[in-house]
């Protein structure tokens, strides 16, 4: 599990000849073994942040560090589950749960996999097609994919935001209870106050873009957060 | 799934022939002149013409078919390749293709017979032109096909280029590959019928020219059987590749 922190943290794009900037003097530590929730409006740069943390992003200035290095995803173990969980089409579940270790040539621990599987409850789709599973499986698979793979570092931007409310709900159940017996430092974007507080050990709330750090939230009522939100966007 | 596709393929094949020969039969029978052979007769004479010289003239096409659209996948794989390295080479490959893609390369044959001849390479050649920038195009559009967030957790799992190229370009650009194939061949047997009625005396262009000329119809026709044959083959071959690689796209 890691440890991440991130000083002065400053991300840029390039539009055309225009250096822009997404993220403005960013500054966060999150200690190991803890869910971050990171709550914005749209085009603060919370994804940005999120790729950065992944080892994505490098057109960064100040420091940000997972375990005191750079993040450099040859190295760290990082697990990521994007939006619209990012599985490879052309590939069979079992193939797609297994990616990260081919690519890492690592061994595949056969007794977490299976354990993960049933909890997430999805053994029976490993031989089908991404395509030939609902969007709650599709999601669920992500998960699987993230947590097999034991990652010093979770990474979910907004995992449960194309699921309709009554699978969101469940998957969330699934994803706590999986979370409790593998807990693993985590940074999850969103912008559902109500899920960041059911998530989140603690609450990040940044700015309209260029992003940056307002008020860090430990376990808040959501009427506290949303009073918070009213005073910054 | 397979077992299906394989099925109605099969059974697609089997009507198609039939209905073809119901028409060319119909219009045999009510010909008057010998201008539109029978087909059956020509089915029962094919074994011979075949055994007196028509596979040296098929293996020769056969030959430069699959030289010219192997050289050109090659040169395909190469610029896509090339493509998806840095938005600086995208811009050269596309203004490249933007503006020869409308060039007619059947035009350029003569040019290409002063530069290289009247022999293979010309044949090869031209093959290759006609059907590269098909390739070219297909491949760049599957390579813009494939989910972003897919590379994005490839990328954040560290994968190198090779892993890129085997587990995330190749199987995302195969199904755009095959099909572009499929309408490339028929092309490269055009163009290749084309190519071979000057400068060789090996080839089926050859072999149904010569005929016509000469004014053996039999021949003429089974000639023009055989390499729609040739065609057909090579279709079917492209087929049994899409059932075996691209299960994904049939599956829903």
């Amino acid at each position: 599990m890691a440890t991440i922190k991130l000083d002065q943290l400053n991300v840029y794009y390039k539009k055309g000849n225009e250096n822009i900037q997404v993220l403005h003097n960013f500054n966060l530590s999150i200690p190991q073994g803890l869910i971050y929730a990171i709550v914005g409006p749209s085009g603060c740069g919370k994804s940005t942040l999120l790729y950065t943390l992944a080892g994505i992003i490098t057109n960064y200035t100040g420091t940000l560090t997972i375990n005191e290095e750079k993040p450099n995803p040859k190295k760290q173990s990082i697990g990521l589950v994007p939006q619209h969980y990012g599985l490879l089409p052309w590939k069979k579940i079992s193939s797609n749960i297994h990616f990260p270790q081919v690519i890492r040539k690592k061994q595949i621990d056969s007794i977490r996999e299976s354990k993960i599987l049933e909890q997430l409850q999805i053994t029976h789709t490993l031989q089908k097609y991404p395509n030939e599973l609902s969007g709650g499986e599709q999601q669920r698979v992500a998960l699987a994919r993230a947590f097999i793979q034991n990652p010093d570092l979770l990474l979910l931007d907004e995992p449960f935001s194309a699921l309709d409310a009554l699978t969101a709900e469940k998957s969330r159940s699934l994803f706590v209870e999986l979370w409790n017996e593998h807990p693993v430092t985590t940074v999850l974007i969103t912008h559902n106050i109500r899920e960041a507080i059911e998530l989140a050990h603690k609450i990040v709330l940044v700015s309209p873009t260029p992003g940056t750090v307002k008020h860090i939230l430990n376990y808040p009522s959501e009427k506290e957060v949303r009073n918070k939100i009213k005073e910054i966007w | 799934m397979v077992i299906k596709t394989i099925q109605s393929n099969l059974l697609k094949i089997l009507l198609g022939f039939l209905i073809i020969n119901i028409i060319w039969f119909t219009a045999s029978y009510f010909s008057n002149t010998n201008l539109i052979v029978n087909p059956i007769e020509l089915y029962k004479s094919l074994p011979k013409i075949w055994s007196q010289s028509m596979n040296t003239h098929l293996l020769a096409s056969l030959k430069r078919i699959l030289l010219g659209v192997g050289i050109a996948i090659g040169i395909g794989l190469l610029i896509t390749f090339l493509f998806i390295q840095s938005n600086k080479t995208k811009l050269i490959i596309d203004s490249i293709v933007y503006i020869s893609y409308p060039i007619p390369k059947l035009a350029l044959l003569p040019i290409v017979m002063l530069l290289a001849g009247i022999g293979e390479t010309t044949k090869i050649i031209m093959i290759v032109l006609i059907i590269v920038f098909q390739i070219i195009i297909s491949l760049r559009d599957g390579v813009n096909k494939i989910p972003k967030e897919s590379l994005l957790v490839a990328t954040s799992l560290g994968i190198n280029e090779k892993q890129k190229l085997r587990h995330i370009i190749l199987p995302a650009i195969t199904p755009d590959l095959l099909s572009t194939l499929r309408v490339a061949i028929g092309t490269a047997i055009s163009v290749l019928f084309v190519t071979e009625t000057y400068g060789t005396n090996k080839g089926m262009g050859y072999f149904i020219v010569d005929s016509w000329m000469r004014i053996n119809y039999m021949h003429m026709y089974a000639g023009i059987v055989i390499l729609s044959l040739l065609g057909f083959l090579l279709f079917i071959i492209i087929d049994l590749l899409e059932i075996s690689t691209c299960q994904w796209l049939k599956s829903s």
